[in-house]
């Protein structure tokens, strides 16, 4: 994407001119985006996103810029603006030996998205089109959209390393509206996979429709939600939401170095209850939130986060690894080219518990069974977090009694993972975009069941 | 290569192809923000993009592409990607490009100030608003972001009916996100204030706002869940009233995805509520004379005194409708450009006193999950203050309020004079709403 000798003359300016670190990140990513509605292809479009991103630090400051323009007086022209932003003199003359750093690749793609035609992708998409129609006559519309990409990257830092890698992904998103009378309901299931096409040999497209038919079917016939405290049982997979916004976000060093974490200065302390372990893994085998190196270069790892509840470590990127005093731990992500990486979660999930699911919704007098997860979101600084359940029923004397809509379940992150009570044995993951201060990423949550003594619920007074 | 000779090759090699018709957008990006935390500079950004969209035409089936670069492999990549894609989009609907008819007003070009104003200074002023904020009151723990930032967007739309626009629109915003403490509970205070130029944006201002606020949510504690009297602060009802923009869309009413299918010229909320699409509203920042599309855009209600009005289309959903398109294409959807909504009667504090008993809304959380724009419904999680005897009493946290969007909308009993732009394209008033669900502490 640039050649080497390009890459090592800006980096030896930018050091030469008084930065302590410069790191030059480029992006090539072509990418497929396709919607049917009611079973026809509405809009076909494709992508191809081109761009390089320049980073500096000086002491406790760091600054980026990006553009399209990959010329070398182009790019030494936004380096020293960057410079100059920093105010920095007095560099030092030397010259850094740029090593090439081999990736070793954990996620083989066997079909390449760009290898396959459109038309067999749109197959795809109508064969979980059938499977939400079929399932009921209640289901008035369905709304598909297909998305795959190929980025390949590469970055290059003062601290000699040349690095290289290739992502894909692919994600099926199905979107299915029931009617009944004059009321209308949606379901969503939208799983995806750091895989090629392959990933539609493991999973049958016709059963992402037929699971976004089933709620939206079952919510269209439920009542709202009750309002009020109550404990809440969370289904596994996509649940791990709630440790995700609760948590997760919280324990990123971008909050953390600043102070303004609920978590920050708690290593080591006891957070959580005792029957909460949590990782983040971005070392998984073809997981939505998995990558061989971060997009700083730094090889993902397997960061166990908080063990029997007490808080083990943190998530930390480059720039703020040195503020902490410690070292990075492969977090490092970003978007694309237009963000500065900063410290982010990949495949985050609470370790599963001694207990099987109908256990624990048995031993439940009266609450909410969040069966299916919507998104959420959380104020690090503060803890408060939200986040919608997308199908909800009510839990009556240890048994799942009826279907209930329009619940939100809000909490504070420091509170709710003390509460968590009860932890079951059936671990699993759900996909979805993560967003933050470097955009919009792939990000796996997951957990086996779970039961939250107390959390707000909310849903409409009687 | 020049945009020029870049766009005749496309469309050249678009008719070789075998499109009938094309259309190509180019959109010249300029951003720059820096983010103060500590008084060092925490995050920074200085970018320059291009984006090239594609459209082509064939039988009236349209199809899409995108780049990022001006050479020779795009002209190439632009036209047989879309061609590909034209392969496999099956839709029944026709599809068109712009042939310029209707009223243009003058092409809109701003006029960047504040790219004028020196890096350092844009520093400063983040530097010294976190300053500000932190000498408010001991109180204030840490501001987590101080910024300052600017964007200019240059879009130009061609194609092959002869249409050739150009124009530019651009804003500014300053904002201070922070944390007061009284050694409890952690409470965050924001506050944001956009504009066209430097001059617009008072930056102390913005960081005394958000102190205050945070300040005003120490102690908060959650009510008891029920029915509630409630004003919406003007920015809350700002941004309820975007995260359910999708349903005016003409495609989302079409595909059977709006609650407001079939409610055209009927009355969907209350009589004193107008809101207006104004796309050269004098006191938004942005302001465009066409859409993505090249249609000429223009200011119309769309709620008119709580009747609805018209929904925003597209080339495509005008077609299928048999109406005129209404030049609301921006950023791929259907969506209005500066959303106006008509000066009330009372002032902030005369709703206070109207409210009598209730809650005030002034902040919320979860939008982007907690509103389903299929049904209208929404539970989202909020800040805000309890009011009794007409007065504040108490600061109030850790609620939900929930509803349909249609029925808080009659349900709407007064508007205040208290317009403000809240956000880059809004300018609305805070509203008093008969009764609201709110989900609290106890049952």
């Amino acid at each position: 994407m640039l050649e080497n000798r390009i890459v090592e003359r800006l980096i030896n300016e930018g050091i030469r001119k008084g930065a302590d670190f410069v790191e030059i990140f480029a992006e090539d990513r072509s990418s497929t985006e396709m919607t049917m509605i009611d079973g026809r292809v509405e809009v076909a479009s494709s992508g191809r996103e081109f761009g390089i991103g320049l980073r500096v630090f000086k002491d406790e400051q760091q600054v980026y810029a990006y553009t399209n323009d990959f010329s070398e007086k182009q790019l030494s022209l936004v380096l020293n603006r960057l410079i100059d932003a920093l105010e920095i003199k007095n560099g030092v003359e030397r010259s850094i030996n740029m090593i090439n750093k081999d990736v070793k690749n954990s996620h083989l793609i066997f079909f390449y998205p760009q290898d396959v035609s459109k038309s067999e992708k749109t197959k795809i998409m109508k064969r979980a089109h059938e499977g939400a129609k079929n399932y009921s006559n209640l289901i008035s519309q369905v709304v598909i959209r297909y998305w795959d990409y190929d980025q390949k990257i590469f970055i290059a830092n003062s601290d000699g390393l040349i690095s290289q890698d290739r992502r894909v992904r692919t994600r099926l998103m199905v979107n299915a509206v029931a009617t009944k009378d004059s009321e209308q309901e949606s379901g969503f299931f939208g799983p995806g996979a750091a895989m090629g096409i392959e990933f539609f040999n493991l999973l049958d497209p016709y059963d992402v429709g037929v699971e976004a038919a089933r709620i939206a079917d079952r919510m269209v016939r439920a009542d709202y939600a009750p309002a009020g405290k109550m404990p809440v049982v969370i289904s596994n997979a996509f649940g791990g939401v709630i440790f995700h916004e609760a948590c997760g976000h919280a324990l990123e060093a971008t909050s953390v170095a600043k102070g303004a974490s609920v978590f920050a200065g708690k290593l080591g302390q006891k957070i959580a209850s005792d029957c909460v372990s949590a990782v983040d893994d971005g070392t998984i085998p073809n997981a939505w939130g998995s990558n061989n190196i971060d997009d700083e270069g730094t090889p993902t790892q397997r960061n166990l986060l908080i063990e029997n509840g007490i808080l083990k470590t943190y998530l930390v990127d480059r720039f703020h690894s040195k503020k902490m005093g410690i070292q990075p731990n492969g977090c490092g992500r970003r978007q694309n080219y237009k963000f500065a990486p900063t410290s982010r979660m990949s495949n985050t999930f609470i370790l599963p518990g001694k207990f099987l699911p109908e256990e624990i919704i048995a031993a439940t007098e009266y609450g909410l069974y969040a069966k299916t997860m919507g998104g959420g979101s959380v104020h690090p600084a503060t803890g408060e977090f939200n986040f919608a359940v997308a199908e909800g029923y009510l839990i009556e004397k240890g048994r799942i009694t009826k279907p209930v809509r329009g619940a939100t379940l809000i909490g504070k992150g420091s509170e709710v993972i003390q509460k968590i009570d009860m932890v079951g044995n059936d671990l699993s993951r759900g996909q979805g975009m993560c967003g933050s201060m470097s955009g919009s990423v792939p990000a796996d949550v997951g957990q086996p069941t779970i039961r939250v003594t107390e959390l707000i619920v909310g849903g409409r007074s009687k | 290569m020049r945009i020029e000779d870049f766009k005749d090759k496309v469309f050249s090699y678009a008719k070789k192809k075998g499109f009938d018709e094309c259309e190509l957008r180019f959109t010249r990006e300029r951003e720059f923000g820096v983010v103060v935390s500590k008084q060092n500079i925490d995050n920074y950004n200085d970018a320059d993009s291009l984006k090239v969209t594609f459209k082509g035409l064939k039988d009236s089936k349209a199809a899409f592409s995108s780049c990022e670069i001006v050479d020779e492999d795009s002209v190439k990549f632009l036209v047989d990607s879309a061609y590909e894609n034209l392969l496999v989009t099956d839709t029944l609907e026709e599809d068109s490009i712009y042939d310029g008819s209707g009223e243009y007003h003058n092409p809109q070009f701003f006029k960047d100030e504040f790219e004028k104003l020196p890096v350092r200074n844009k520093i400063d002023i983040a530097k010294t608003m976190e300053q500000k904020a932190m000498a408010f009151d001991k109180r204030i723990a840490m501001v987590m972001m101080s910024v300052y930032s600017h964007e200019r967007y240059e879009v130009s739309v061609f194609n092959t009916k002869g249409l050739n626009l150009s124009e530019s629109a651009g804003l500014g915003a300053a904002y201070v996100y922070l944390v007061a403490s009284d050694g409890k509970k952690p409470k965050r205070g924001f506050k944001v204030k956009f504009g066209s130029k430097p001059s617009d944006i008072d930056p102390e201002k913005v960081a005394f706002e958000a102190s205050q606020e945070a300040l005003s949510q120490l102690g908060a504690e959650s009510i008891p869940s029920g029915k509630y009297r409630a004003i919406l602060r003007r920015d809350v009802f700002s941004e309820l009233f975007f995260a359910f923009m999708p349903i005016f869309s003409a495609e989302s009413v079409q595909k059977g995805l709006s609650p407001l299918k079939g409610k055209l010229n009927s009355k969907i909320a209350s009589e004193i509520l107008t809101v207006v699409d104004d796309p050269l509203f004098e006191k938004a920042p942005i302001k465009r004379s066409f859409d993505n599309e090249g249609v000429p855009t223009r200011r119309k209600p769309f709620i008119d005194h709580g009747v609805l009005t018209t929904y925003f289309h597209s080339l495509k959903s005008a077609k299928r409708d048999g109406v005129k398109p209404t030049g609301n294409v921006f950023t791929y959807k259907c969506t209005p450009l500066n959303v106006v909504v008509e000066v009330g009667k009372k002032s902030y504090e005369d709703l206070i006193k109207q409210l009598e008993k209730g809650v005030i809304i002034t902040a919320l959380d979860g939008l982007h999950s907690g509103v389903r724009t299929v049904s209208g419904e929404f539970s989202v999680s909020a800040l805000g203050y309890y009011v009794e005897n007409g007065a504040i009493i108490k600061p109030v946290e850790q609620i939900t309020i929930s509803g349909n969007i249609l029925e808080l909308l009659r349900r709407i009993e007064e508007i205040g004079t208290d317009c403000d732009l809240v956000s880059g394209s809004a300018y609305f008033p805070s509203i008093l709403v008969e009764n609201i669900d709110v989900a609290g502490s106890g049952s």
